[in-house]
C-alpha cells in the first residue's frame, strides 16, 4: 500500500510538472505574438517566462521527495529527475526560441 | 518636414505570394495618413511590416531614425500598433492586459493618459472584467488603448473604428485629430471609411495589389471637401479603374 502511494506521488508530481511546462511554453508563445510590436526587453521576458516553471518544479520536488522517501530508493529520485528533464526539455527550448526570435538584438 | 517613417522599396511575401511590392512611403511628424484600398490590397500587411511583425523580403523601414532590421527595439519604441480584437488574451482582464503592455514598454504602471482615454471611450467600467466577456466594440477599444500606451510618436491603426459605437468613434476621432494637431504624433490609418480619410487625413494613399497606386495630398483632399462632386470615393474609383 505504501509503495502504491509512493508511486502515485511520483507520477502526480511528474504529470504536474509536464503540464505546467507545456502550458508555460504555450502562454509565453502567445505573449510573444501579442507583444510582437512592443520593444520589450528579452532578458526580462526570459526571466518572467521562467518564473512559473521554476515555481512548478519546486512544488513538484516535494511530492517527489516524499515518494522517494516512502520507497527508500535513492535511484528513484534520479529516474524521476531524468523523466522530468525529458518532459521539460522541449518546452524550455520553445521558451528560449520565442525570446530569441522576437528580439534578435537584446 | 522630418520623416518619422521612411519605408523604401518594401516587399513582403507569404510563401510564393508577393503581398507587397516596391512600397515607398514617408510620413512626417504631425501627419495623418489614410491608407485606403480594396480588400486584399495589402493594407494590414504594410502596417505589420512597419511594426516589424511581417518579415520584409526586400527594402528597408526606418522609424524615427532607427532601421527596423538593425535596431528593432529602438525603432519599435517609436511605434504603437493597435491590437486586433481577436488577438487579445481572453483570460486576462483589460487592466491586466494594459499593465502587461505598460510593463513591456518599461513603464512603471498604466499611464494616466491611457486610463483617461479609457474613461472617454467608456471602457473604464469594464477594465476589471475578463476580456472573453467583452463585446467586439469593447475589444476594439482595448486594442486601441494598447496601441496608444506610452504615447508613441507613430500610431499604426488598422480599421480602428470597426465595431465602435458612434459616441466612442467620435471621441476617438477627436482624440486622434488633437494628437496629430499637437504636431508630435503621426498616424497611419488603414481604413475603408473614405469619409474619414477625406475629412481628417493630411494625405490619402491608395494601395492596390500590393503597390501604391495613387496618393492625394492635403491640398487635393481640401479641394474634395469643398467640391463634394469630386469626392475621394469617386477619385478612388477612378484610380482603381472601376
Amino acid at each position: 500500500m505504501v509503495q502504491v502511494g509512493a508511486l502515485v506521488l511520483l507520477v502526480l508530481a511528474w504529470s504536474w510538472l509536464a503540464v505546467v511546462m507545456r502550458a508555460s511554453a504555450d502562454v509565453f508563445a502567445a505573449a510573444v505574438r501579442l507583444l510582437a510590436a512592443v520593444p520589450w526587453n528579452a532578458h526580462s521576458a526570459r526571466m518572467a517566462a521562467l518564473r512559473y516553471p521554476l515555481i512548478a518544479a519546486s512544488c513538484a520536488l516535494i511530492p517527489m521527495a516524499a515518494g522517494t522517501a516512502l520507497l527508500r530508493h535513492g535511484v528513484v529520485a534520479l529516474v524521476w529527475i531524468v523523466c522530468a528533464g525529458a518532459a521539460s526539455a522541449w518546452p524550455l527550448v520553445r521558451l528560449a526560441r520565442a525570446t530569441r526570435l522576437a528580439d534578435p538584438c537584446p | 518636414m522630418t520623416a518619422l517613417l521612411r519605408a523604401v522599396d518594401v516587399g513582403v511575401a507569404y510563401g510564393d505570394v508577393r503581398v507587397l511590392d516596391g512600397i515607398d512611403l514617408a510620413i512626417g511628424r504631425g501627419e495623418l495618413v489614410a491608407l485606403i484600398g480594396p480588400n486584399g490590397a495589402g493594407k494590414t500587411t504594410l502596417l505589420h511590416a512597419i511594426a516589424g511583425i511581417a518579415p520584409l523580403c526586400s527594402g528597408t523601414v526606418d522609424i524615427d531614425g532607427h532601421d527596423l532590421a538593425r535596431a528593432p527595439r529602438a525603432a519599435k519604441q517609436a511605434i504603437g500598433l493597435a491590437i486586433d480584437p481577436p488577438g487579445l488574451p481572453a483570460l486576462l482582464t483589460g487592466r491586466e492586459c494594459l499593465a502587461l503592455f505598460a510593463g513591456a514598454r518599461g513603464l512603471p504602471s498604466i499611464p494616466p493618459a491611457t486610463l483617461a482615454l479609457g474613461e472617454t471611450l467608456a471602457l473604464a467600467p469594464v477594465l476589471d472584467r475578463r476580456i472573453d466577456s467583452y463585446s467586439l466594440g469593447m475589444r476594439q477599444k482595448l486594442g486601441i488603448l494598447l496601441g496608444l500606451i506610452g504615447e508613441p510618436p507613430l500610431l499604426l491603426l488598422d480599421e480602428p473604428f470597426n465595431g465602435l459605437d458612434p459616441r466612442s468613434a467620435l471621441a476617438f476621432k477627436t482624440h486622434l485629430v488633437a494628437l496629430v494637431a499637437r504636431g508630435d504624433t503621426s498616424v497611419l490609418l488603414a481604413t475603408h471609411s473614405l469619409d474619414l480619410a477625406e475629412r481628417h487625413a493630411t494625405r490619402a494613399v491608395l494601395l492596390m495589389d500590393g503597390r501604391v497606386r495613387r496618393s492625394w495630398d492635403a491640398v487635393e483632399l481640401a479641394a474634395m471637401r469643398e467640391h463634394p462632386v469630386h469626392s475621394l470615393e469617386k477619385a478612388m474609383a477612378g484610380a482603381c479603374g472601376t
